[in-house]
């Protein structure tokens, strides 16, 4: 059969070692040693005892609701610019809208870096003119973590945003205006309702993908500012011990399956028929 | 005459409102591309840091990356990386999409072959770095490319059953009942087909597989390892513009293929 080569590979290059991940996190720990050993679930009491760790995990999931909210609340006008506004510059806009999405993490935190920082090209510029004296903070604090990761998320959310709104019967805004509602009212009970499957798909996008970045918090961060995945990356090349490491990375899993479940549940509700995928 | 200057009011009015939408689009987009703009401007720049607006124009940041070997090497190795990962998610993406499409479990494999996109790269990362380690695989490039090409199957499944849901199964039937034969069938029916879609997400598989971060960081070792990982630990210790011209040369590559996306398939349809 020509489907066998795709399935087995899927299955023993992802699901078969996210299995195998499950397995390791419940084995004892030995400063960095890959070997199974035992059936324990010293790992996961140890996050889920330590006030450092559940401290953590409350302030990644406050930081991924918030850089969530946020990135809606930008995403937005960009996404209904690219679906109602007929211009032939759409196109070009679409495409450098998209195009943060594309470039490595690296690279726009880098740049981020060199905006942000101290003498970085923000401060040296109002310190040139003499708006301020001393530099804003802006880096190795929550600031510049969610200034990027915002940025960096964006993206995600005027994807989900436009395809809702493309997929909406435009039939129903000239509907809402024939019987008497202004263009506000109309935005509010008629195109606001209709993309949320979308506005819902691209929360638990960047809820996922927040939780689980490292390369923004710890370069503009200073591994200051944590979340759940600089831990396992901090746990894996600094302190050696990937028996923690694992039993995060499959907490993480857990939440990750979560958002995606609640996500499906509201796409199906009634309430918000028309306008999915 | 009244109705037709309230409706020349009104029209103008509801353009009025698109000004307010297009300014606050600009500044927006400005947000967007802020990180991008000042990495590829200071890497044509004179200064020994990165700014928006260099004194003069100046290739010396990358006369100093290509005269970098650590630098030169991981950008050969991202390369190599991504063109066989590239190659190995076509293939084996292609060939599964098509094959799932005369399936009755249809349904069942869209969502299987989705599933690598719902989890975590963090995780697979982690995971593959222990069945590696389990199976005794040496941390190479090979190990990589089995990696990377997970990234990019899902994607060509995807863009590939949405072009073979416009196809039409006649199509071949009628090159058969024409007398050409099963490979001539695919050279010259079923493959031009596809191709827009092979584009799309070969350009697709390629950017993500050469920015990819998450996964590569922990099956690579000091001796051999890609761009993105040899960019962050430099980045963690030095703002010097030459990393900017290897991020910049990184980012003009990506744009390139982003184009290409658009111009064949549309990026949208990628997410």
């Amino acid at each position: 059969m020509a489907l066998a080569p795709g399935v087995l590979y899927i299955l023993c290059v992802c699901l078969l070692p996210v299995l195998y991940l499950l397995r390791f996190s419940l084995s004892e720990y030995h400063h960095g040693s890959m070997e199974l050993t035992g059936l324990t679930l010293s790992n996961y009491l140890k996050f889920f005892s330590d006030p450092y760790y559940l401290e953590l995990l409350y302030s990644t999931f406050i930081m991924a609701i918030l850089v969530a909210v946020l990135t809606i609340l930008l995403a937005y006008p960009v996404a209904y610019y690219l679906v109602r506004v007929k211009s032939p510059l759409v196109r070009v806009i679409a495409v450098l809208v998209y195009l943060p999405l594309m470039a490595s993490t690296v690279v726009t935190s880098f740049g981020w870096q060199a905006l942000l920082a101290d003498s970085g090209f923000i401060n040296r510029t109002l310190m040139n003119l003499g708006i301020i004296d001393e530099p804003i903070k802006m880096m190795y604090n929550r600031v510049g973590v969610y200034i990027a990761l915002v940025q960096a998320n964006m993206p995600f959310m005027v994807v989900q945003i436009r395809n809702a709104l493309k997929a909406m019967d435009p039939f129903t805004i000239q509907a809402s205006k024939t019987m008497g509602a202004n263009s506000f009212q109309t935005f509010i009970h008629v195109t606001l309702p209709l993309s949320m499957p979308g506005i819902s798909a691209g929360v638990m996008l960047v809820f996922v993908s927040v939780m689980s970045s490292f390369v923004t918090p710890t370069l503009i961060g200073g591994g200051r500012v944590n979340t759940l995945g600089s831990l396992i990356y901090n746990q894996v090349t600094v302190a050696a011990n990937f028996q923690f490491a694992s039993a995060v990375a499959f907490i993480l899993l857990v939440l990750a399956f979560i958002s995606l479940y609640l996500n499906n549940r509201l796409m199906e509700s009634k309430k918000l028929g028309g306008g999915g995928r | 005459m009244t109705q037709a200057a309230l409706k020349k009011k009104k029209k103008k009015k509801f353009e009025g409102n698109y000004i307010v939408l297009r300014i606050v689009v600009v500044v927006l987009l400005l947000y967007l591309l802020l990180p991008i703009a000042i990495v590829l401007i200071s890497s044509f720049g004179y200064e020994d840091y990165l700014t928006l607006t260099p004194s003069s124009f100046s290739f010396r940041w990358y006369e100093n990356f290509f005269s970098n070997r650590g630098l030169v090497n991981s950008f050969k190795n991202s390369i190599i990386l991504a063109i066989c990962s590239t190659l190995g998610s076509l293939i084996l993406g292609t060939i599964s999409a098509y094959a799932m499409d005369k399936s009755k479990k249809r349904n069942f494999f869209v969502a299987y072959f989705g599933s690598p996109l719902l989890i975590p790269q963090i995780i697979i990362g982690i995971a593959m770095m222990q069945v590696a380690n389990l199976l005794g695989l040496p941390r190479q490039m090979p190990l990589l490319v089995v990696a990377h090409v997970l990234v990019g199957v899902p994607y060509v499944v995807r863009t590939i059953t949405a072009s073979l849901y416009r196809f039409n199964a006649f199509w071949e039937e009628a090159s058969f009942t024409m007398g050409a034969g099963r490979l001539k069938t695919l050279w010259y029916v079923t493959l031009p087909i596809l191709k827009p879609g092979m584009i799309a997400s070969g350009c697709f598989a390629f950017i993500t597989s050469f920015g990819n971060m998450s996964i590569s960081t922990f099956l690579t070792t000091s001796r051999f390892t890609t761009m993105p990982i040899q960019l962050y630990a430099y980045a963690k210790n030095y703002a010097d513009p030459t990393i900017a011209a290897v991020s910049a040369t990184t980012l003009i590559l990506t744009t390139i293929l982003l184009l290409l996306v658009d111009r064949t398939v549309g990026i949208d349809k990628m997410y």
